[in-house]
């Protein structure tokens, strides 16, 4: 079982142990920029003086990813700060308001944030992007899907100019378009 | 018999019939599912707590115990934080294992006899039988995902 989530969304949803206590809030979602996974959560302390904390909260640890709370079994979940510490791994923020360029050359829009499919791995499967006067929509918000393994560093975000063919405008269709164009990239559609 | 109605309840005494205070928390281990002891407000001295074994009776007007004598000390920080305020189920969010909002605790029903809870009532949003209870916290109650029959594509997931 497997959902479609904004990484924005994800920001400030407590973090909460099995024994009921709110261990920490969401405050940045983290990628591995050469894979296009999610590699976990940077943490802030909750409450009136919220601050951002040194340790991390790896993809790998987490039980579930919910509605109204991100759960673990225990504080034991939260690690080092190592797997952050490697060079050239952007949080989100790094991604938003970057140009998607086609591999054609035509400037698809501005990311808005980051579409996350979170299951039992979690992976990065679109961007939501101001769309620009090439598209259509121009000035819409409008959902890419990406392939598989895409870099999600840099400026400039490359996609497939097949990717347009499958541009949903909301979560709820999107997983299928998802599935749509990888599968044709696959086939060796362009 | 319900956890709400039961707060403020007197504790007497049945070698001297004194009240020797009222019902101010109860503890409760999760792992258990169950009460397993009280702490009371108005004792005299310093000594709130009392074991559910050294219960006699748990009755709708008063909780009786044997002697004065059964009343302690909290045993360890466990102990005295699960009788504290934050950890009291009234009122508390219940959260699912996979992060969704199930409603909040209207009351819990307990047996009187044993102190098994047995569930917890949600209002408008309904029950949730005690045997999925995992944690109780200051943020939420944690209770396990309710089992669907027969599923469609396969059983819930377990780790």
């Amino acid at each position: 079982m497997s959902v479609l989530l904004r990484a924005t969304e994800l920001e400030g949803r407590p973090i909460v142990t099995f024994a009921g206590e709110r261990a920490a809030e969401v405050k940045d979602v983290v990628f591995d920029s050469a894979k296009g996974s999610l590699l976990g959560f940077t943490l802030r302390s909750h409450g009136l003086f919220s601050r951002a904390r040194k340790d991390m909260l790896p993809w790998t640890k987490i039980h579930s990813i919910g509605r109204d709370a991100v759960m673990i079994r225990d504080e034991d979940a939260f690690g080092g700060e190592d797997a952050l510490a490697a060079d050239g791994v952007p949080d989100h923020r790094n991604v938003i308001g970057n140009q998607v360029l086609t591999d054609g050359g035509t400037d698809v829009g501005t990311v808005v944030d980051v579409i996350i499919e979170a299951g039992s791995e979690a992976e990065i499967v679109g961007y939501e992007v101001k769309a620009s006067d090439a598209l259509a929509t121009h000035g819409e918000h409008v959902l890419i899907p990406l392939p598989d393994a895409i870099a999600v560093s840099g400026e400039h975000l490359i996609v497939p100019a097949g990717a347009l063919e499958f541009v949903g405008n909301d979560l709820s269709g999107f997983g299928a378009a998802v599935e749509a164009f990888r599968a044709k990239l696959r086939q060796g559609g362009s | 018999m319900k956890l709400r109605e039961a707060y403020g309840r007197k504790v007497v005494s049945t070698d001297d019939a004194e009240a020797i205070g009222r019902l101010d928390a109860f503890i409760i281990d999760p792992r258990q599912r169950s009460v397993v002891g009280l702490r009371l407000a108005k004792v005299r001295g310093d000594r709130p707590f009392l074991s559910w074994a050294n219960l006699q009776g748990f009755g709708t007007d008063a909780i009786t115990v044997g002697s004065a004598d059964l009343l302690r000390l909290a045993a360890d920080e466990a102990e005295e934080r699960a009788a504290s305020k934050a950890l009291q189920p009234i009122e508390k969010l219940v959260l699912s294992e996979y992060g969704t909002a199930l409603g909040k605790v209207e009351d819990v029903d307990f047996d009187e006899t044993s102190g098994a809870l047995v569930g917890f009532d949600l209002g408008d949003a309904g029950n949730v039988s005690s045997d999925r209870l995992l944690g109780i916290g200051s943020y939420a109650v944690v209770v396990e995902e309710a089992v669907q029959e027969a599923a469609p594509g396969g059983g819930p997931i377990t780790s």
